[in-house]
């Protein structure tokens, strides 16, 4: 398996230096193809295993120099007599793209597969040096079950062994069995998370891993309260700087500070401002240590709330720029008309600016919400991978190289891919607001 | 309410504020003090960062809220930076012609701290060959790739279009895992060569989305008068595309290096373990330990700062417009 993959790899190679030279001899492309991903099989496989050539990388050094070559000495060929307008332009346009969309393929279409490959496969980062990457004997949904697994149970009552019914507590509340003694061995690995009474029925939810619920939740929750945050306050400011004020151009450039700045910068500063014995506390006369705390305010953990907060200070520029441009575009007649109908600023603001931009806040809300969904560096870099931050995404960084654990994080990975794709799915279907 | 009739007990010169005027003066109320909000926090932890690094660390924990250092305080920080740039040590025994005021200094300054003792230059330079190679490759393919999926009528055009769109989206954890499979079997990870690689997964639609929105802006009546004057494709594009394209091209290049200089998730997946090649952010993330003094990661900070906010300042009307007309990610 290994093997036919290293061959088209080569194949791919060779083809690719080959359909240049072709293209600019016209010749047809096709032998060429053929020909180059030959020969790059041929160098690239066979003469390496050989030992004619060293290492792979003078393969390639090889196959591209004899193109290079070939180039230079074969004489040009009659394609354009036999191919129509069209057929050149198709060429001409693939000649364009090919190295992007090679790229692409490898470094983003291909990962996404071994990814999903990954994730039913017991895989570890301490035997990557010797485990097969294409045996695929064993796969397994072990890594879904061991993150993933719930299991609803319905448990009846502890029965009072002298009047045959149901036991109850001093308080009168009745008396139901833990799900771990219950069920005894079948139970195994799993943890009771809650439980609930519904009508007579009472119910325990039992989890494999305590954490991943709790996290979905906070992901989302942590990314649609950025996101809002975010636009609001981009809104706010767009409004600011719409109408001329002195000092207005450099205004708008401080605003786009937190946006361009290096991740790791501000969030050392957020660090240095928010550390117990720091800028915000000693002005607040506290000691709280924002970012590592277990407190809460309102039931939100304060970490999260600063991540929050740091999410909307670094990205608000971005809605504030998309909001000003729309705003720029709308036509101020449409001011004066609603002012000589005695539309106060208020009901302007109400009922010309904001349904304007509509259109625009539903696109920064899209964008706003997948991006705030993928992020990664901010939430690491500012808490670090503690529990009340940890998003999926951090989530999948500490399975990997914390862990070390590249199934499960490829399992989380696919669940990510998964809610996102479900969120789109939800997006395009019901808020879609058409732009023009 | 507002705008009730004047009450019987008022004078004729009693003014009548219209609802419009009041709104208009309380709006301005509002806007004032906004406009000071929204300037102060997005400024004050960048001046807040230039602050912490110019003090020593027990007049940091010490006076939490000072405000500016004090003159003495920044001659002493800068001092040192001055005896690195002219003699790169502190130490006589090195270099005995080392003056009195320069002989061991570099404790003192944040900023000697990081570019001396930690030894941060490595860390520039490969923060800067990184940039450079993504902005170089990643035009070299972008710009062929924009012009034909803009101007070209090709099949497949449509499905790489979306392509871009959607790799757009893709988060880029879900990336890292088996790009470090990958890396870590081929020997690629920890090299400068493989970062590029995988950089370009982040730059690459980008560049594309950004040039091919500029592309439609331009006529294409040029470009034909080129054809029919007997230009072929590819001179066409660098003879009259490329220079229409100037200006996009500035701001994919700018872009392109600053999401390389800034990036560090994949940074740190695949070069952690190789300390010659760290990048910048990663060298100082890796310095936020208890040794380390705020002052000293404040330096830092605004070592990595500088070049992009220099950037900025400089190139500000391209960087704005490329965004809007990119939505560049972030």
């Amino acid at each position: 398996m290994e093997i036919i993959f290293s061959i088209i790899i080569w194949a791919i190679i060779g083809a690719l230096p080959a359909f240049y030279v072709a293209y600019f001899k016209r010749y047809q492309l096709r032998t060429a193809l053929f020909f180059g991903a030959f020969a790059g099989v041929l160098i690239g496989e066979i003469a390496v295993q050989i030992g004619i050539i060293a290492t792979q990388g003078s393969a390639i050094v090889t196959i591209f120099g004899l193109a290079f070559v070939a180039a230079l000495l074969l004489p040009y060929g009659k394609l354009e007599e036999q191919i129509t307008m069209q057929g050149r332009i198709t060429q001409l346009a693939y000649a364009l793209t090919i190295p992007t969309a090679l790229i692409v393929l490898g470094i983003v279409i291909f990962p996404v597969i071994w990814n999903v490959i990954f994730s039913v496969r017991d895989i570890r980062t301490a035997d990557l040096a010797t485990v097969e990457l294409f045996n695929f004997d064993s796969l397994t949904l072990d890594n879904f079950i061991a993150q993933a697994s719930l299991r609803i149970d319905t448990l009846p009552c502890e029965i009072d062994e002298e009047t045959g019914e149901c036991a109850r507590d001093a308080n009168g509340n009745i008396i139901y069995p833990q799900a771990r003694r219950y069920f005894g061995t079948e139970y195994r690995g799993f943890n009771e998370a809650t439980n609930f009474t519904l009508g007579d029925d009472y119910y325990a939810i039992s989890v494999r891993n305590r954490d991943f619920y709790p996290m979905l939740f906070r992901t989302l929750f942590y990314t649609l309260a950025s996101t809002i945050l975010a636009i609001t306050a981009g809104l706010v400011a767009a409004l600011l700087v719409r109408d001329a004020f002195p000092g207005r151009g450099i205004f708008r450039g401080f605003l786009l500070f937190p946006y361009i700045a290096p991740v790791i910068s501000v969030a050392f500063v957020w660090q240095a401002l928010l550390r117990q014995n720091g800028f915000i506390n000693e002005l607040a006369d506290t000691r709280i240590s924002f970012l590592t705390t277990s407190d809460t305010w309102l039931g939100l953990p304060i970490p999260l709330v600063m991540v929050i907060l740091f999410q909307t200070w670094r990205y608000f520029p971005f809605a504030f720029l998309f909001m000003l441009a729309r705003l720029q575009a709308i036509p101020d007649d449409i001011y004066e008309a609603a002012k000589v109908d005695g539309a106060a600023p208020s009901q302007r603001l109400w009922l010309i600016t904001l349904p304007q931009l509509r259109a625009v806040i539903g696109t920064l809300f899209l964008l706003r919400f997948i991006w705030t969904f993928n992020k990664f560096d901010d939430v690491y870099l500012l808490t670090g991978p503690i529990e009340s931050t940890r998003v999926i995404s951090v989530q999948i960084f500490e399975l990997l190289f914390t862990n070390g654990n590249i199934g499960q994080a490829s399992a989380v990975a696919v669940v990510m891919a998964l809610m996102l794709a479900v969120v789109l799915a939800i997006y395009f279907r019901f808020f879609l607001v058409e732009e023009n | 309410m507002l705008d009730a009739k004047p009450s019987t007990t008022a004078t004729k010169q009693a003014k009548v504020w219209t609802r419009e005027e009041i709104e208009t003066v309380v709006a301005r109320v509002i806007k004032v003090g906004l406009i000071a909000f929204f300037a102060i926090v997005t400024i004050f932890p960048f001046y807040w960062m230039f602050n912490l690094s110019m003090r020593t660390e027990t007049d940091i924990i010490g006076n939490p809220t000072k405000l500016y250092p004090s003159i003495d305080q920044i001659r002493t920080t800068l001092h040192p930076i001055g005896c690195w740039l002219r003699f790169g040590t502190d130490n006589p025994a090195i270099n005995p012609d080392l003056p009195e005021n320069c002989v061991r200094v570099f404790g003192q300054s944040s900023y000697t701290i990081v570019l001396a003792q930690q030894g941060f230059p490595p860390f520039i330079w490969n923060s800067l060959i990184l940039a450079f190679l993504t902005v170089t490759l990643t035009l070299l393919l972008a710009i062929p790739a924009a012009y034909a999926i803009t101007r070209l009528n090709y099949p497949g055009k449509n499905m790489m279009s979306a392509g871009i769109l959607l790799i757009y989206m893709f988060p880029a954890i879900v990336l890292a895992i088996p790009l470090f499979v990958v890396f870590t079997r081929t020997g690629l990870r920890g090299t400068l060569e493989g970062l590029v690689l995988v950089y370009m997964s982040g730059t690459l639609p980008v560049a594309l989305y950004m040039l091919r929105s500029y592309f439609m802006t331009i006529p294409p009546d040029l470009e034909e008068a080129a054809l029919i004057d007997g230009c072929t494709y590819f001179s066409t594009i660098w003879r009259v595309t490329i220079p229409l394209a100037t200006p996009a091209i500035a701001s994919v290049a700018l872009y392109t290096f600053m999401i390389a200089w800034n990036e560090f998730l994949y940074a740190f997946l695949f070069l952690v373990t190789t300390r010659e090649r760290w990048t910048l952010p990663l060298g100082l993330q890796q310095l936020n330990t208890q040794e380390v003094p705020v002052s000293a990661l404040m330096a830092g900070s605004l070592i990595v700062s500088i070049p992009i906010i220099v950037i900025f300042i400089f190139f500000e009307r391209f960087l704005t417009r490329g965004l809007t007309a990119g939505a560049v990610k972030g």
